[in-house]
């Protein structure tokens, strides 16, 4: 008996998701931004959020982080909720994020822009009883090659590429080990080829982190997504795999304007 | 004449190590919290009464120095939760708060010391001769305190994790929070250790002037200046800012008069501000 119920208490975890959001809301006067979203993310995912421009998908992220508080409505992380938490908080309970415009410390090198992301969340306690320097850490070696960054180790982040900043980003925000990324349209004023290697980064980087990203390139999103969501004024209007999507009517009525996926 | 200007030129450098010690403290403090500390003068002020107490007591100068920023650092943690904690978003609020504060603490320290000016005994007297130029033990041994202050406090925010989190949220408050650290801790942190900078600053500057509860004021306008020409984001900027405000002032005074060397020094902080906004080392 006691075997069986421990199983069950595992599966029940397992089953858990990574983000559940129950009739969230977002209101800016009168216009809901977000209006009574549900939606979950499975972990171990990639969770792709498509939508027109004002479908409320960066608003979404920015309730989940709580850079803005939602107007009603729960976030629950890990079956854990988080409601009310503030955004340094959830930060180190393990949600990182990519914003859509560069976050990166532009006077810091890239090395140290990357380090950062390990150590932002520690306490000042447990920094005070580190010894490891920056320039010499082994996580921040491997993310450079992973990134192929080596070279540009000791440049000002501010000093890179377009493209360059949107990969040390998502290197940033992997180094504290996550246990959600959110990112916000990653390919964003990338060139075809800067997009195509960002998918192939993306899946070697992310491995088994639940990601949920927002885009707008559909043929990125169909290359890397297990799942997609798509949103409309506010509300996910359709959910499903890549090919499901691409044949769904609604979808392609109303978000795609009748453009083939 | 040559031992006359090279006198003069540690007592700018020790002026100017005073200065640097004040001016740390206000940038750090307007770089993270956006705070225009107008209190700063007064914290000084309070580690000289520090020292005054401490000799009292003790009988020991030295004994004051270590006092001064435990004392004064444990005022700014009360002044930053108790005041600037909650006015923080509005600017010209906090100016006014701190303004307040400053006076506070002037108002304290006549109540607990009076009004009179006080003298506080130079613990190291006399002269080291080197070469035909004698040089003042005192001023010498502060240059290289703040010298040792400086490199490592360098070393520290350029080798270590918790100096790296200084420097990412000195660049940028919002997203240092999206990073996962606490704004409102790094506040405090930030404002209790320019306090005990200030403390200390007071502290070692006591046997060198006449203390009495107005002596910050004129200090606070200089270390204004060693900000603005220094900038507010580089260590190498404030030393610089430092000497040019402090050996300008002391130079100028000794060679012209004090009060051209004042205006003197106010000119050139114009005038590299028309010309490098950002301060002179950007």
């Amino acid at each position: 008996m006691a075997g069986t119920a421990r199983v069950a208490t595992e599966s029940t975890a397992r089953d858990v998701p990574a983000l559940h959001v129950v009739n969230l809301s977002k209101r800016f006067g009168g216009v809901a931004a977000v209006a009574n979203l549900n939606l979950t993310v499975r972990r171990g995912i990639t969770h792709c959020i498509i939508g027109p421009n004002g479908a409320g998908k960066s608003t979404f992220f920015d309730l989940v982080t709580n850079v803005q508080p939602a107007t009603s409505g729960e976030v629950y992380f890990f079956g854990e909720p988080i409601t009310g938490l503030p955004q340094y908080r959830r930060a180190a309970l393990g949600i990182a994020r990519k914003f859509q415009a560069p976050t990166l410390f532009p006077e810091l090198t890239v090395a140290e822009n990357l380090y950062m992301g390990k150590v932002g969340h520690l306490g000042w306690t447990s920094l005070l009883r580190r010894r490891d320097i920056p320039a010499a850490d082994d996580q921040v070696g491997l993310m450079l090659e992973q990134l192929r960054l080596a070279g540009e180790s000791g440049s000002r982040a501010a000093d890179l590429s377009h493209g360059q900043q949107q990969w040390l980003e998502i290197g940033v925000a992997l180094m504290a080990r996550p246990r959600l990324l959110l990112l916000d349209e990653p390919t964003a004023g990338m060139s075809l080829r800067e997009t195509a290697a960002t998918a192939d980064l993306l899946g070697a980087l992310t491995g088994d982190t639940t990601t949920v990203i927002v885009e707008h390139d559909l043929s990125f999103v169909r290359r890397i997504a297990d799942v997609i969501t798509v949103m409309h004024r506010g509300e996910s209007v359709a959910e499903g795999r890549p090919d499901e999507i691409a044949q769904n009517a609604l979808v392609r009525d109303v978000y795609l304007g009748r453009k083939s996926l | 004449m040559t031992a006359t200007v090279l006198t003069q030129i540690v007592n700018g450098l020790s002026l100017a190590s005073i200065l640097i010690l004040i001016a740390l403290g206000l940038a750090v403090i307007f770089g993270l919290l956006g705070v225009i500390n107008l209190a700063h003068a007064d914290l000084f002020m309070a580690g000289m009464y520090a020292v005054v107490l401490a000799q009292g007591v003790t009988g020991n100068f030295w004994f004051g120095v270590l006092a001064a920023p435990l004392i004064v650092g444990a005022i700014g943690f009360v002044v930053e939760l108790g005041v600037v904690r909650w006015l923080r978003a509005r600017p010209l609020d906090t100016l006014l708060a701190t303004l307040g504060v400053g006076i506070v603490i002037r108002e304290g320290v006549k109540l607990l010391f009076g009004a009179g000016y006080r003298q506080v005994a130079n613990p190291l007297p006399g002269s080291i001769a080197i070469g035909p130029v004698a040089y003042p033990i005192y001023r010498l041994l502060l240059i290289a305190v703040t010298a040792s202050i400086l490199a490592g406090l360098a070393a520290w925010l350029y080798r270590t994790a918790p100096g790296l989190r200084l420097r990412a949220m000195l660049q940028d408050r919002e997203t240092a929070a999206a990073y996962g650290i606490d704004p409102e801790r790094a506040s405090l942190v930030a404002f209790v250790v320019g306090a005990a900078l200030a403390g200390l600053a007071g502290a070692l500057m006591s046997p060198l002037v006449t203390v009495g509860p107005d002596v910050g004021i004129i200090y606070l306008a200089r270390a204004f200046m060693v900000v603005v020409v220094g900038g507010v984001g580089s260590l190498l900027g404030l030393v610089g800012g430092g000497v040019i405000i402090g050996g300008g002032d002391t130079l100028a005074g000794y060679f012209l008069n004090p009060t051209i060397a004042n205006a003197a020094v106010l000119v050139l902080a114009v005038v590299i501000l028309r010309f490098r906004p950002g301060g002179l080392f950007r």
